[in-house]
């Protein structure tokens, strides 16, 4: 009995060692910045993003001080990293609204704490979305691993929505959700026996065979119109292949592309001579916020464009959309004009407040996500004007973007770290539509987490909450039969 | 010692003799018969000594079976041990399940059937598709029932108990044997007739449960993963009634041991005489089923992908394994005599029946195996950006890739100079067991142009590049890559010997006429290898003029002469023979490839 006391005693005194922490106070300045990663040095954050943690990559004992107006937290570094408690960082982001958060790194040298120079972080009142949906699949489109997950922006809970174990490990496509909404979405898989569409509507999965005698393949790239009745697809033929030596390593183009319009009511597709021309490519559509406007991009057909794919290049068009009626306008307005521009445009994306057009340019192609000049511009809808990102653009790929419902955020594809893993980062866009310096995505140690992962982040979307649908439930409803879609003569 | 004797010493000495003599049997058979399957199977998985790799392995769905047998299987890479490890292994699962059934009846004819789950589980291991946890599963299965006989306790509460937590972990840490588990120990308690035998049934009744909770979960793929040896298997094997058989041969034995036990009044003779004849059946069952299973699965592979990682060239070359008539064997054989630096001395000397796809099949399959060695030829030739789409291409069939794969990527990254994604991945293969060594040696050249241009490997392969810009590799065939590494690096050797060998192959001499004529003299041809000027002679043996101008020797027309004259006079004597059985002196001629 006496040793079982004993042994109480010595696990006790090892719990409260284990919980104590060491406040410290600051001797003299180093006068240098320390060197952290991922740069969260003066950055502006949502109100209800999950820890800001980071990892400090210089050798010794650190401690981080973390001030806002009224309180403080001192946070020791474990091998480098800050992990900082959730419930304080959640304190101090609620006492500090508005406002900034001073970050003081300390490094120990001979007794005393050194102090770095101190950086912020200042806290927007306006949140971000609290999940984001991604695929995370091995770089250079290959799948023998492909998921789609979702990851609670304001913790580092990520859970998976589907993941291609459990349908022969094939090719998942690009997911898409009406306006944020978690509750609908929309994605492809290519494979053998669950090949077809996956249509979740609150839980309910539906197979939806989406080729059909009149359309080139099956659904590519959607979008959803805001009144969640129609969904705007493209539908290509797709190839890859690699360069000799260039900075791009690879191209993934089209040959034949088109767009379609589904109609989820109906379940049927329909299109016009504009949006399927067979002089042309159509590809990567979008609906205005309004709805009443259709975006898409379009090329040129190229010949043998194997050997000439420099002179594939992408425009970007609207036509008007009828939602009432289910009508393609037939006048086409040509908002960016390649041909005259001597670029190439992708993933026009509106913000839900339609104030701010977001594309991705580069020299010719549109699959951006492979193209180091690939960078973002915005787009202004009445005079044309476009004007490039700088803040959010490195010398690598910056692509894929999606807006936050209040337009206040926005998540981008970024190969700014290795060139090759894309990584998802966060701008704050200010009412005045101004873009501040972007930050990746939070994990729990950043450093490891990025130094280690084999996948690539692909097509962040964030939504408003969490998607409930079972991942098994999507598989065993793909093994059926399905529902094939008609198409609109 | 008489039989008598010895078999009723049979708890004590004969039976782990037996297992001993048999598991060193064993060892010896699997190294002489199949050595390359062990050293393949290390070659095909990637075990990073990382902790957050190790916890995400363990965390998984018999993620502890996973690991634990990739963890030896690293060790594969050294000759005997994968053979050793196997047979271990075996013996100390028929050791465990011997030591559970004779509790059962104890009768030492029954000790030579408890090698048969294993055995089976070998027979799978002679393809890659069946996982090596499979093996591991089966013993850590034995080992665990063998423990659940060890409950004395009269306590039937704390048995059912402590059954139930045992089946519940070794389904979650070693995968579905957590079933396999829970049939035996209700067999084994209703065969001995333990207290309350029946409510053994709970331990299947929980797996089951927590299988379809998975399941339903998507952690595991489907019920058939959940519940079946499919688990031990890669996804897209369609399981048959012989890949079930471990499982089924595992449960079969408690059956035998309980009819057994109705014999156990067996004169000790014939118990003896049963003992032999169950030995002999095993033996003989597993080495006949061996035989096929081998000739099934891709051995002859296994052993050419062993020889190019070892870069052991003349294993391949005095190989008869070689099947001339599958391009891959071919061209195989020519990037090992390219390796050694006589593809064209010898190239006619080896049969070459698939014209240029002799040399480098451009229509390749899609097999994960296949586009790792194109990876390694085209690196070899110094077409760097194909090696990294065939490589990247395998990774993704491989996640997270195999070390020869991972090497290819790196070289190709340290190469074109892109040294971040290089480190990412030598910091990977530091963090291995057999492969940090040579990833270290990577790590030193990072950042360092100068040291890549200064390494003679790397920097041949740097000098070859093309220049920046957007034209696609492989677009309009090898030789046009050839030229290309040619065009922009004039001293790789290897690549002009491989666009030489490319036209000869391909019989066109158009092709070779403008080759010669636009690059010889050329630092892309400063001098006429013997076999180019052979191909010289035959398209203009009128001019000997236009022969001399482009660097045919004398001794080359001269033997043209030589090789004319000779078909002549048998065309003469015999005219309707094939002259090329006559021709021997000339099989390492382009004349002789001609005649086919």
């Amino acid at each position: 009995m006496k040793r079982m006391r004993f042994l109480l005693c010595v696990v006790a005194v090892i719990s409260l060692a284990g919980c104590s922490t060491r406040n410290i106070t600051i001797s003299r300045s180093l006068g240098t910045e320390a060197d952290i990663f991922p740069d969260y040095k003066d950055i502006v954050i949502p109100c209800n993003i999950a820890p800001m943690n980071f990892n400090v990559l210089s050798e010794g004992d650190h401690q981080l001080i973390i001030e806002g107006a009224d309180s403080q937290l001192q946070v020791a570094a474990e091998d480098g990293l800050f992990d900082i408690p959730i419930k304080e960082w959640r304190r101090l982001l609620r006492e500090n609204m508005g406002q900034k958060l001073r970050f003081t790194v300390a490094r120990a040298e001979g007794g005393e704490w050194l102090a770095h120079e101190p950086f912020t972080m200042e806290i927007s009142p306006d949140s971000i979305d609290s999940h984001m949906a991604y695929r995370l699949l091995p770089p250079a489109e290959q799948w023998l691993t492909i998921s789609i997950q979702q990851r609670n922006l304001e913790t580092f809970e990520q859970k998976v929505i589907y993941e291609n174990k459990l349908s022969e490990n094939n090719c998942i496509n690009c997911h898409t959700f009406p306006a944020r909404n978690p509750n609908k979405m929309m994605f492809h898989l290519r494979a053998k026996n669950y090949n077809g569409t996956a249509y979740v509507n609150n839980g309910k999965v539906t197979k939806l065979n989406t080729k059909t005698p009149e359309t080139i393949s099956s659904l590519v790239y959607p979008y959803w119109h805001p009144s969640e009745r129609y969904i705007v697809v493209s539908t290509n033929i797709i190839y890859q292949s690699y360069y000799y030596h260039s900075e791009d390593r690879m191209e993934v183009y089209d040959e034949k592309s088109d767009v379609v319009v589904y109609d989820v009511e109906k379940g049927e597709l329909f299109t016009n001579e504009l949006l399927s021309s067979p002089t042309a490519m159509e590809t990567l559509p979008t609906f205005s916020p309004d709805g009443k406007k259709l975006y898409y991009c379009t090329a040129e057909n190229v010949e043998n464009i194997g050997l000439n794919i420099e002179k594939l290049k992408y425009s970007l068009c609207s036509v008007d959309f009828d939602a009432e009626k289910g009508e393609i306008g037939t006048k086409v307005d040509t908002l960016f004009n390649a041909p005259l521009d001597g670029r190439s445009i992708s993933f026009p994306r509106i913000s839900p407040d339609g104030k701010q057009m977001v594309i991705v340019l580069m020299r010719y192609g549109n699959w951006s996500i492979n193209h180091k000049d690939a960078d973002l511009y915005t787009l202004d809808l009445t005079t044309g004007e476009i004007k490039p990102i700088d803040i959010l653009n490195t010398d690598e790929v910056e692509s894929y973007h999606s807006w936050s419902s209040n337009s206040r955020w926005m998540v981008f594809s970024s190969r700014r770290d290795d060139r090759l893993y894309t990584r998802p980062y966060f701008t704050y866009v200010s009412e005045d539509g101004t873009y501040h310096k972007p930050f990746l995505l939070p994990q729990r140690n950043p450093l490891t987490h990025y130094r280690d992962i084999l996948h690539a982040y692909n097509i962040p979307e964030l939504i408003s909450g969490e998607v409930k649908v079972k991942a098994h439930d999507i598989a065993t409803a793909m093994r059926e039969e399905g529902t094939t879609l008609t198409f609109r003569k | 010692m008489n039989a008598k004797h010895l078999f009723s010493l049979n708890n004590r000495f004969l039976a782990p003799i037996v297992v001993a003599i048999g598991a060193l049997a064993l060892g010896i058979e699997l190294q002489s018969s199949q050595e390359y399957m062990f050293h393949y199977r290390e070659s095909q998985q990637l075990l990073f000594l990382d902790w957050n790799y190790v916890a995400d392995l363990l965390m998984q769905f018999g993620g502890v079976g996973i690991f634990l047998s990739q963890f030896l299987v690293q060790f594969f890479i050294h000759p005997i041990v994968g053979a050793a490890v196997t047979a271990i292994i075996t013996g100390i699962t028929a050791w465990m399940l011997w030591l559970t059934l004779r509790k059962i009846c104890d009768n030492i004819a029954l000790l030579p059937l408890t090698f048969a789950p294993s055995l089976i589980q070998i027979l799978y291991l002679t393809t890659p598709y069946h996982h090596y946890s499979g093996l591991v599963a089966i013993m850590v299965m034995a080992i665990a029932l063998w423990a659940y006989t060890l409950l004395r306790t009269n306590n039937y509460k704390l048995r059912i108990a402590i059954g139930a937590v045992a089946s519940i972990a070794m389904y979650l840490t070693f995968g579905s044997v957590g079933v396999l588990f829970a049939v035996c120990a209700l067999l084994f308690d209703a065969m001995t007739k333990r207290e309350r035998w029946y409510l053994s049934a709970i331990y299947a009744a929980i797996v089951c449960i927590a299988g379809s909770y998975l399941v339903a979960r998507g952690e595991i793929i489907d019920y058939d993963f959940a519940y079946t040896p499919k688990f031990y298997y890669e996804f897209y094997v369609v399981m048959t009634p012989f890949l079930n058989l471990a499982w089924v041969a595992s449960i079969a034995l408690f059956v035998v041991a309980y009819a057994l036990g109705y014999a156990k009044r067996l004169n000790q003779w014939i118990s003896g005489l049963v003992f032999v004849v169950m030995c002999l059946v095993v033996t003989g069952t597993y080495m006949k089923r061996h035989t096929t299973e081998i000739n099934k699965s891709a051995y002859h592979y296994m052993t050419y992908y062993h020889h190019i990682v070892n870069e052991d060239w003349d294993a391949i070359l005095n190989s008869k394994l070689v099947n001339y008539q599958n391009p891959l064997n071919n061209n195989i054989v020519n990037f090992a005599l390219s390796k050694k630096g006589e593809l064209l001395d010898k190239l006619f000397l080896y049969p070459q029946p698939n014209g240029t796809s002799s040399l480098l099949n451009e229509q390749m399959g899609t097999f994960v195996e296949e586009h790792s060695i194109y990876s390694e030829i085209y690196y070899h030739l110094g077409i760097v950006s194909q090696t990294l789409e065939l490589s990247l291409a395998a990774m993704a069939g491989t996640y997270p890739g195999t070390p020869l794969l991972l090497q290819q990527f790196i070289r190709s990254r340290v190469v074109m100079g892109d040294y971040d994604l290089a480190e990412k991945f030598v910091y990977r293969l530091e963090n291995t067991y057999a492969y940090k060594d040579w990833a270290q040696k990577q790590r030193e050249l990072l950042h360092n142009d100068q040291a890549v241009e200064a390494d003679p490997e790397y920097g041949l392969k740097r000098r070859s590049l093309p220049d920046l810009s957007s034209e696609f590799v492989s677009m309009q065939g090898l030789l046009y890559d050839l030229i290309k590494v040619l065009t922009a690096n004039p001293n790789n050797n290897v690549a002009r010997e491989y666009a030489i060998a490319c036209l000869l192959l391909g019989k066109n001499f158009d092709a070779i006429r403008y080759f010669v004529e636009e690059y010889y003299g050329t630092p892309m041809l400063p001098t006429m290898p013997t076999r180019l000027q052979e191909a010289v002679v035959t398209y203009s043996e009128r001019d000997m003029d236009y022969c001399r101008r482009y660097g045919v020797s004398e001794q080359t027309i001269s033997r043209f002469a030589s090789f004319r004259q000779k078909i002549l006079n048998i065309r003469h004597r015999q005219p309707n023979a094939n002259p090329k059985s006559q021709m021997s002196e000339f099989r390492d001629t382009f004349w002789y490839y001609m005649l086919n």
